[in-house]
């Protein structure tokens, strides 16, 4: 049971990004993925989930032995892969409690009735936001209109917790985070890899990893894997940064 | 119970229904413009003697004819407020073109002559602009423009010698871009018109340094009818042809018609950018209709920047039609109006291919009882998918008695469009101007300091020698000058 | 009982409009739809509402009659005319400090019917309000609001016509000196929907006010809401919101006018024109007549669009189809325009809930 690409190739219009990814994420492991910014971490997000401006002109995605590679994103969500954005998107007029609501009863399988709100539900949500260190009044909040950059990983943290998925991708969860707050995520996220979650964290700096040890280190470059390995990987890069990577074909 | 006026005790409300003003009010809050007199006739045989003199191919003719019979039959718009009666007979007087206002430095009125060295604008330059070409030799400085324009194949050319010389050229885009039938006034510019500038840029014509593609209006290309076309072919791969043209000037002017009636057509073919400004500061006698649109082919780009000041009712609204995919226009335009005044600007954009985009921002000033007016329309039809268009039009009202009206349409056929407009009335506050005050800021110098503020941004997109002059004159506006001529 | 007379004939021969709305769309409503059921004859029949309700207007119920209207006059326009022309009685109300709950009567018919209710809120009162039309018929409807001096009040109106006729509804409202208003108007769509809201505010007054239209089945709502501020020191917040669906029409638009004598006012008009179906289009039209420098501030804003696809995508990516999403926002922002009415917003987000619930229900959304 695993999240994987085989050979993978993705461009936007006439511009490759992606060049034969191949990776594997299990169940019940934490994955770091490292590059420069302009790598294509967020362009392997993105295409893992299906936007429809990220084509796949070339290999598949498999989730629990599932080929998604043609799968409508919505359906992908379903199946159990859930996205943390980097930079998510306002949507004036949507509270998050209502969100929140149509996330669980989705997943839940129930049809979807707008004016249902369950009670039990939003007394969990409360509970879960103030475990990462949001005010209970914030659910009434419009999702991500004037939320500082903690808030933002905060909130998308909230709603993964919510979807419940078994794969979990998340786009430089600890970016506009205090210490306390990459702890927080940090131990949220251990938390899920005992629950036996798959999770993909891409970042470009490893402060995370402070908090949560990764099963596995890639390092992505141009659109490419050019490295693989532990934990040893992040102190070489720390020292070293990126550029011994760049001529790797 | 009593008659429900009864049972109102507010006396305002009481009086207002009594007296039928509540309609005015609730109803037609808005009184009708009164019927535009007209007064005198234009014949047949004016506008054939004005082709005849100017030696013009029987297209032409006809073009004039069929647009006097269209401007009989049009109604009179009925956007148009303040404008009261029109002579048509003082206009066949100044359709001959060179007509001079003065015919020496000493006939210009003192103010005006104080006006430019204030501004600090050199005795050569004020003469042209006031109309003087006779005593200013600008031989030397135009040539020189022409031979380096000659090199490239561009023509540049007054309008009425253009039509002699490249009849099927001018055949091809005259009064296409423009239609004769818009509205009453097109109309009887069609009919009479005289003057303007020829501009056309060839085909894959790079122009690298600006400067060189600079066109100023004057003199011999002024007029009450002119009529401005303005070409740029297709321009492929070669890079993008630039043509920025500005006429009239910050400067005031004296005229000595008081209806204005001028065209600008602009054909921006594929890749190309063309950028037309206009500066205003016309005697305060004058009504001046401004009839300006442009046709922007795939990938062009047409800004077009009006910045209007005189004038006893300006009336101009540029247009771009973004007929061909990715093309894209941007609308600037300042309007003062610094007494009893009137400026209707605006600005039409109308989508009609995809991935389109329209930029509209528009500043005006309205004080001593002036009124401001924006009047704009933005059309996506459906296919013009992707379409982008914002407008932000902004009105700083200086004191009480001075008004801002912002009319703007915005009708979307396209459901993949985004469109939004943005709007703010301000004012000069009292506390502003003590605050001023307490500096040593007298209340004119205040104004300008604050006007000048208020159009910054816009600035930006003016050429710097226009710049400093405008920034002088909306200075000399505001303070002890005051509202001149 | 009329105190007017109208001489149909003259009114014939009037245009419904004097100016076109736009250059290149004449008229944003469809006025020959009202033509063609002009000379309708035919039956009238009136049904009592359903529902307890403290006042029942029209022919049907027994509310008091008046003999004048206050805010709105036949003079005034064409449609005007028409609906005085066809009016059989005013009702009017007086209320003192409460929450009431009024309904006119259902007409049945297919000729043209006209209902007119005067509501006079009292002075210093406290008054909230709800109203509601349902009408299977074409016709218009007149609603005067006079909200007088001092008064405080939250006012609903519900708007429910059966979609195959035209309908107009003339909304007046008058807010006295140091009056406060939170109102809400909330339509469903006819075939030609005309929703003419014009309030006039005097000295010292306040005016929140949301109008939320829907436009779907091929329908077409022109809202037009119009403020005039002749009072000094008046404040006024009022936003208009319209959802486009299938290829209806949703035009919303209005004139913010500050008078000479409105000085030291303040006003804020924003308009959004949501398109949700492959062929809808949108139409707004925000206008500012603002005839004195004297103002605190006027600002205004429009915005038509659909739904981004950056916002598609997010949501998606939280298991959410096309149609929830949109289902999703609409109910959200729709329950939002009656945040404001403090102790009638959840009677009121209660009837936009069952109202939204029977549209997505029917899966009219395509």
């Amino acid at each position: 049971m695993s999240l994987e690409t085989i050979d993978l190739n993705v461009a936007i219009g006439d511009k490759q990004i992606l060049n034969n990814m191949t990776i594997r994420l299990e169940r019940g492991e934490v994955l770091i993925l490292m590059g420069p910014n302009g790598s294509g971490k967020t362009t392997l997000a993105f295409a893992l989930l299906g936007h429809p401006k990220y084509q796949v002109n070339k290999g598949k995605i498999i989730l629990d032995n599932n080929d998604i590679t043609d799968l409508p994103t919505y359906q992908r969500a379903l199946l159990g892969l859930g996205l943390a954005f980097q930079n998510p998107v306002e949507i004036p007029g949507l509270r998050l409690s209502m969100l929140l609501n149509a996330i669980s009863m989705k997943k839940n399988g129930s049809s979807f009735d707008i004016s249902s709100i369950d009670p039990k539900l939003i007394i969990w949500a409360r509970n879960k936001a103030r475990d990462l260190g949001l005010q209970p009044s914030f659910l009434e909040r419009e999702v991500n209109v004037g939320f500082s950059g903690g808030e933002k990983k905060r909130s998308e943290m909230l709603q993964i917790l919510t979807m419940d998925p078994k794969y979990i991708i998340l786009d430089e969860p600890d970016s506009g985070l205090d210490i306390d707050g990459i702890k927080l995520i940090g131990e949220t996220i251990d938390n899920l890899r005992s629950a036996g979650k798959g999770i993909l964290i891409i970042t470009h700096h490893a402060e995370i990893t402070k908090f949560v040890s990764p099963d596995k280190v890639m390092i992505i470059s141009k659109g490419k894997i050019v490295d693989e390995g532990g934990v040893e990987l992040i102190k070489k890069v720390e020292e070293y940064g990126y550029k011994d990577y760049e001529g790797v074909q | 119970m009593g008659s429900p006026i009864e049972i109102v005790k507010d006396k305002e409300l009481k009086e207002i229904v009594e007296n039928k003003g509540i309609e005015e009010i609730l109803g037609k809050s808005v009184p009708y413009p009164k019927d535009i007199e007209i007064k005198g006739k234009i014949t047949r045989d004016i506008i054939e003697e004005i082709s005849k003199s100017k030696k013009e191919p029987q297209w032409m003719l006809n073009l004039r004819l069929r647009a006097l019979e269209l401007f009989e039959k049009l109604p009179m718009p009925n956007w148009i407020a303040g404008v009261e009666s029109i002579d048509l007979e003082e206009f066949a007087q100044y359709v001959k073109p060179k007509v001079e206002v003065a015919e020496n430095w000493d006939q210009l009125p003192d103010w005006m002559r104080d006006m430019y060295s204030r501004i600090g604008l050199p005795e050569t330059e004020a003469k042209v602009l006031s109309g003087l070409t006779a005593v200013f030799d600008s031989e030397n400085i135009i040539s020189r423009l022409k031979d380096e324009l000659k090199q490239k194949n561009v023509i540049f050319l007054p309008m009425d010698e253009a039509v002699q010389k490249y009849p099927d050229l001018v055949k091809e885009y005259f009064g296409k871009e423009f239609p004769i039938a818009d509205h009453k006034f097109a109309a009887l510019h069609y009919a009479l018109w005289s003057g303007g500038a020829f501009v056309y840029v060839p085909k894959n014509t790079k122009i690298v340094n600006p400067v060189e593609a600079f066109f100023i209006i004057g003199g011999e290309m002024e007029g009450q009818f002119e009529h401005t076309l303005l070409i740029a072919d297709d321009n492929s791969s070669f890079g993008t042809s630039y043509i920025h043209f500005i006429e009239g000037c910050a400067a005031p002017v004296l005229r000595n018609y008081s209806f204005h009636d001028g065209m600008v057509e602009i054909y921006a073919g594929k890749n190309s950018q063309v950028y037309f400004s206009t500066l205003q500061n016309w005697s305060r006698s004058i009504i001046n209709f401004n009839n300006k649109r442009a046709i922007a082919e795939e990938n062009a780009h047409v800004e077009w920047v009006e910045g209007s000041i005189g004038s006893k009712m300006t009336y101009t609204y540029p247009s771009t039609v973004l007929r061909g995919r990715g093309s894209s226009t941007k609308n600037i335009s300042i309007g003062i109006s610094n007494g009893p005044y009137i400026k209707d600007v605006g600005s039409k954009a109308i989508h009609a291919a995809p991935d389109t985009k329209s930029m509209i921002i528009s500043k005006s000033i309205s004080s001593n009882g002036g009124i401001a007016t924006y009047r704009g329309l933005v059309k996506v039809l459906k296919g013009a998918e992707r379409s982008f268009s914002h407008v932000q039009c902004d009105s700083l009202i200086l004191d009480e008695k001075s008004q801002a009206y912002t009319l703007p349409r915005n009708e979307v056929d396209e459901p993949t469009a985004t469109v939004s407009h943005e709007a703010t009335v301000g004012r000069l506050g009292e506390d502003q101007l003590f605050y001023m005050a307490s500096r040593g800021i007298r209340e004119g110098e205040a104004k300008a300091l604050i006007v000048n503020g208020f159009i910054r941004d816009v600035l930006k997109s003016l050429p710097l020698e226009t710049v400093s002059i405008l920034t002088r004159v909306i200075g000399l506006e505001f303070s002890e000058l005051g509202s001149v001529g | 009982m009329k105190s007017f007379e109208i001489n149909v004939e003259d009114i014939k021969k009037h245009k419904w409009q004097d100016i076109g709305d736009s250059p290149t769309t004449k008229y944003y409503t469809d006025w020959s739809q009202y033509d063609k059921i002009l000379n309708k004859k035919g039956e009238q029949n009136f049904e009592k509402p359903k529902g307890v309700f403290d006042f029942i207007a029209g022919s049907c119920g027994n509310t008091r009659k008046a003999y004048e209207p206050k805010l709105i006059k036949p003079e005034e326009s064409k449609l005007a005319s028409y609906h005085f022309y066809n009016l059989k009685e005013i009702n009017e109300i007086d209320l003192d400090s409460g929450i009431y709950k009024i309904s006119f009567c259902n007409p049945i018919s297919e000729t043209w019917v006209s209902q007119h209710l005067i509501v006079n809120i009292k002075e210093n009162s406290n008054v909230s309000l709800l109203i509601y039309e349902t009408r299977n018929s074409p016709g218009s409807t007149a609603i005067e609001i006079n909200a007088n001096k001092n008064s405080k009040s939250n006012l609903a109106i519900f708007l429910d016509p059966e979609i195959k006729y035209p309908t107009a509804y003339l909304i007046r409202k008058a807010i006295y000196k140091q009056a406060s208003m939170n109102s809400m108007t909330f339509s469903t769509p006819t075939l030609m929907n005309r929703i003419e809201e014009k309030v006039v505010m005097f000295d010292n007054s306040f005016f929140n006010h949301r109008s939320l239209t829907l436009s779907y089945n091929n329908s077409r709502v022109d809202n037009i809401i119009d403020t005039i501020q002749v009072g000094n020191s008046s404040n006024s917040d009022v936003s208009g919101l319209g959802f486009a669906f299938d290829s209806s029409l949703s035009s919303v638009r209005g004139t913010d006018i500050i008078t000479y004598d409105g000085r030291k006012s303040k006003s804020n008009f924003v308009v959004e024109s949501i398109i949700l179906g492959e062929s809808a289009r949108a139409y707004t039209m925000p206008m500012m007549k603002i005839e004195t420098g004297d103002v605190i501030s006027a600002t205004h804003k429009s915005a038509q669009y659909r739904v981004s696809d950056e916002i598609l995508f997010y949501l998606q990516s939280r298991g959410l189809t096309y149609d929830e999403i949109v289902s999703l926002l609409v109910y959200e922002k729709s329950l939002n325009m009656a945040n404001h009415l403090e102790n009638i917003k959840e009677i009121a987000q209660e009837f936009i809930k069952q109202k939204l619930d029977k549209i997505f229900k029917k899966a009219i959304l395509n």
